[in-house]
């Protein structure tokens, strides 16, 4: 489980995250709407402290979080992040970006390292790209390819970060359908899923919230946001999607 | 070896008249000096750059440590003081010729009794200023690496220590790797600087052979084209280099397979 509590966030004066109360329950799939410059981004990566709350805290399965490199570590290797533009090791290739951090952070050896990454690629349909390099592969293949390396670490938590905003359209289907595998294969793992395709957060999300100015104006179960918004604001972002 | 002394135990060797006779027997007579001269140049290149490379990894991480807010107070002074120390050792650096740093350096120790070899506190001299360039170099490389490459390495949990090690100064050399061997080649031309505190290198035994036959131009014609030909094989064995470390064994693999593929 994953609790937020009293957070706040700051970028010099500018507040971002204006008093964030929630809790994730395991192994459900929770998907965050709003508008660009809402905040979205900046709450899912106070959850893993690449971005510090200014004030308040994380609590995640009763741990409460803080920036000791040691609790650092442990959070973040049970709760990667898959970004819109995929940084994945440009230097690497789809093998060894898949196994450096199981070796650097889990302490695996290279063979043991090795088989998770090819199991996790072979899931997300990139097994046969194994010694490809970034550059090589398209938009839509990267993003499998950092959903493996992310997957490779075993975590209990996944941060997705507008997965398929920077994709070609033709390349959008492929990797929400492997989002959606990932889901289905492993029930535990519980998801937050910042995105703009509001077809696929029907279908797949327990719960969803619609951000604004740096607050939750909404927060519903199920699909009901998408039949019934309750705000104004909601409806009003939502029917932009029409 | 001191050139001018072996020099003048072959005085007696008379060298023709005129440019190419001239530079022919000077050539003939004292090639062993000019290769002698020749290996200190090299020396004293390869190893400032690689030494100062070495040192400018360490300085480069000094120099970008992050202090955060919760740092504890004796490691937040400590990094500041880092930092403080890199930035003034690169001014200094950089912003005196390696002449007048040779100088100070060889004069300065001797005057407080400390008497180094020649060719070593060259060696000195020419690492140390090697690494203030190399460190601004490695620095505007880590930087130009987009900030993504980072992020991704923290939020799959690696330290600070990792990220740098296994991915940014990696991606950092890589890069680097063209202004890297630039300063190599400007190494092989500068350290006729060290010539002022009496390094033997190739500036320094031409100049001797030059004093002691009166045969300047002659003489530093051969040096230039020793110069020219071993920058210009330098220069094409980086090239090398760099098209290696672009395309590496798995890479070639890669190529072949994603044809099949
Ligand atoms: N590192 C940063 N420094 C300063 N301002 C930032 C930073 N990151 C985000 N912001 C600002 O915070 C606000 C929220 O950004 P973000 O969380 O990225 O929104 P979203 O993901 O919903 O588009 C925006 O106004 C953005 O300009
Ligand atoms: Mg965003």
């Amino acid at each position: 489980m994953i609790t937020l509590e009293n957070i706040f966030k700051y970028f010099d004066e500018t507040p971002v995250l204006k008093n964030i109360n929630l809790s994730f329950q395991k192994g459900t799939i929770n998907v965050i709407i709003g508008p660009s410059g809402s905040g979205k981004s900046t709450l899912l990566r106070t959850v893993n402290f690449l971005e510090p709350p200014t004030e308040g805290n994380v609590w995640i399965e009763g741990e409460r979080m803080d920036e000791k490199p040691k609790t650092l570590q442990n959070l973040r290797q049970n709760a990667p992040m898959v970004f819109q533009s995929f940084n994945l090791f440009n230097h690497l290739n789809v093998h060894d970006n898949c196994t450096l951090a199981q070796r650097a952070v889990l302490r695996k050896s290279k063979k043991e390292a090795g088989h998770k990454a090819m199991r996790t690629l072979e899931k997300v349909g990139m097994a046969s790209y194994w010694n490809r390099k970034p550059k090589q592969l398209s938009g839509g293949q990267k993003q499998r390819v950092s959903i493996a390396r992310a997957l490779s670490m075993e975590p209990r938590i996944l941060l997705f970060d507008e997965p398929t905003s920077a994709l070609d359209p033709e390349m959008v289907g492929g990797v929400l359908s492997t989002i959606r595998n990932v889901a289905e294969e492993q029930p535990d793992l519980t998801i937050l899923l910042v995105t703009h395709e509001m077809a696929f957060a029907r279908q797949i999300a327990d719960r969803v919230l619609f951000m604004d100015l740096g607050e939750v104006i909404e927060d519903r179960k199920g699909a009901d946001i998408f039949k019934t918004p309750l705000k104004p604001r909601t409806a009003q972002f939502l029917s932009s999607f029409q | 070896m001191d050139g001018r002394s072996v020099i003048e135990s072959t005085l007696s060797t008379t060298i023709r008249p005129g440019f190419f006779a001239g530079t022919l027997d000077l050539f003939v007579e004292y090639l062993p000096f000019y290769l002698q001269g020749l290996l200190y140049t090299l020396l004293l290149a390869v190893v400032g750059t690689t030494v100062g490379l070495l040192i400018a990894f360490v300085f480069v991480v000094l120099k970008i440590q992050t202090v955060k807010r919760v740092t504890p107070f004796i490691p937040k002074n400590l990094k500041h003081l880092g930092k403080a120390f890199v930035n003034t050792y690169v001014t200094i650096f950089r912003g005196t010729p390696m002449m007048v740093q040779a100088m100070i350096f060889y004069y300065g120790l001797a005057s407080l009794g400390v008497r180094l070899p020649i060719l070593a506190a060259g060696l000195i001299v020419v690492t140390l200023n090697t690494a203030a360039y190399l460190t601004e170099i490695l620095r505007s490389g880590l930087e130009s690496i987009d900030p993504g490459q980072r992020e991704a390495a923290e939020s799959l949990g690696m330290t600070t220590r990792q990220t740098y090690q296994k991915i940014l100064l990696v991606q950092a050399f890589k890069n680097m790797i063209p202004a890297i061997g630039n300063e190599l080649i400007v190494n092989i031309k500068d350290t006729a600087v060290l010539s002022v505190i009496g390094v033997g290198e190739l500036f320094y035994m031409g100049r001797s052979v030059a004093g002691a036959h009166y045969r300047y131009t002659e003489s530093f014609m051969i040096v230039a084209i020793i110069y020219l030909i071993v920058v210009m094989i330098a220069v094409y064995l980086l090239k090398q280099l760099s098209r290696w470390m672009g395309k590496t064994p798995k890479d070639l693999n890669t190529s072949e397979s994603g044809q099949a593929a």
